[in-house]
């Protein structure tokens, strides 16, 4: 996989059609502005990665926060070898398996959350929701009860919106590995939501 | 994308859409904008030292000057021009002479050796010397006037000019009529008596 390598000249074109690569060079050169755009883009999502693992609030303020400060002091030394959004969520990962080893927790295996995550598909709304808006929020809650892998190939895929090369950079995996566990994932959360039939990984 | 993967994409993308919050947003760009100070702030920059900034064009001035030195002496003569033409010229004689007059020449004492040399510069200043100094349109308008002192009877005088001329020039001698040829005997024998 190969990317153009931009180059920041200071001057060329406005921000608004700059790619993240050019805005992180701009960045990397003083300009402020750039910086500003390209967290614009990436902040929500980013976010979304972190809390829609079910991780506490000030658990993810304090990882997206230190995202980003490893985005800011890189700058000086970045080179656009990659994809800025492969690099950030690469980031993000890094981050999490350290999380995740401090708490000393074990990703677990879908085999073990079969039972939660078919007593999801059997749960009680009240009846003023609508059909899809019940749907909606039992997979909110499918998604804290996948496995790690499968919710990060899940989340980098539809979150990020990369491609699932990307992701397989990411997650230091092989392209075979990633979309096998993309399908568990979807067979696993259509189950767990009542749209389809269980799947183990 | 299987009918499936669709269904709970589009399910996925109508989720709230939880936003980061805006204290964090605020401390990140804070830290960007320290960052962005920092980026634009040169990397301890050194005065460079007069030594170092009077490097380059030292070392290249000393080089020339060296290259040049180094030309200078291995391609200028060591003797003065004169004797070097000297030089130059017994040295090729050794190389071109038979082998047993080389032979002798090399054997020769240094002293002998200069004689050699200064007699062979002589015998050139001689050749020099003897050599036509007249150009052959000049004699020719010398024998010219030579007939015309003839034709009008003054034989004294184109005799002492025919003599002078063939003095000045020995191969004159070659071009002489077989009158002008008595006419200069004539002077010659005239000139012995005389002295």
């Amino acid at each position: 996989m190969s990317f153009a390598q931009p180059r920041y000249d200071g001057t060329s074109l406005a921000l608004g059609q700059q790619s993240d690569e050019e805005l992180m060079l701009a960045y990397a050169a003083g300009d402020l502005q750039a910086f500003c755009q390209l967290y614009e883009q990436h902040k929500n999502p980013l976010w979304r990665f972190f809390v829609r693992r079910g991780m506490a609030t000030e658990c993810a303020e304090e990882l997206v926060q230190e995202v980003w400060q490893r985005v800011i002091t890189s700058a000086p030394g970045y080179q656009p070898s990659a994809r800025f959004t492969t690099w950030l969520y690469q980031i993000a990962r890094n981050l999490l398996a350290d999380q995740h080893r401090k708490a000393h927790r074990r990703f677990t295996l879908v085999s073990d959350e079969s039972e939660a995550l078919e007593s999801m598909a059997s749960q009680d709304y009240p009846d003023t929701i609508t059909e899809q808006g019940r749907l909606a929020l039992r997979l909110k809650h499918c998604l804290g009860k996948l496995p790690a892998l499968q919710l990060d190939v899940f989340l980098l895929k539809e979150e990020a919106g990369l491609t699932m090369e990307q992701v397989a950079t990411i997650m230091g995996a092989g392209l075979d590995a990633c979309k096998s566990r993309w399908r568990y994932a979807v067979a696993n959360l259509s189950k767990c939501i009542g749209m389809g039939a269980p799947a183990d990984d | 994308m299987t009918e499936e993967e669709k269904r709970l994409s589009a399910l996925y993308q109508s989720l709230d859409k939880e936003n980061s919050p805006e204290h964090v947003d605020a401390r990140i760009l804070a830290m960007a904008k320290q960052g962005a100070l920092v980026h634009t702030v040169p990397l301890d920059v050194k005065q460079p030292s007069r030594w170092t900034a009077w490097r380059w064009p030292l070392s290249s001035v000393v080089s020339a000057a060296l290259l040049v030195g180094i030309l200078f002496f291995t391609t200028s003569p060591l003797l003065p021009p004169e004797e070097q033409a000297v030089s130059a010229s017994s040295y090729d004689m050794v190389p071109s002479a038979p082998k047993q007059a080389r032979r002798e020449y090399q054997a020769m004492p240094e002293q002998k050796r200069q004689l050699a040399q200064s007699i062979e510069r002589e015998a050139a200043a001689a050749r020099s010397k003897t050599a036509s100094v007249l150009p052959a349109a000049q004699i020719s308008e010398r024998l010219a006037e030579v007939d015309r002192l003839v034709a009008s009877g003054e034989l004294q005088q184109a005799g002492t000019l025919l003599m002078s001329l063939v003095e000045e020039a020995p191969e004159a001698k070659a071009r002489l009529s077989e009158g002008q040829l008595a006419l200069l005997q004539e002077a010659l024998h005239r000139r012995s008596t005389n002295q």
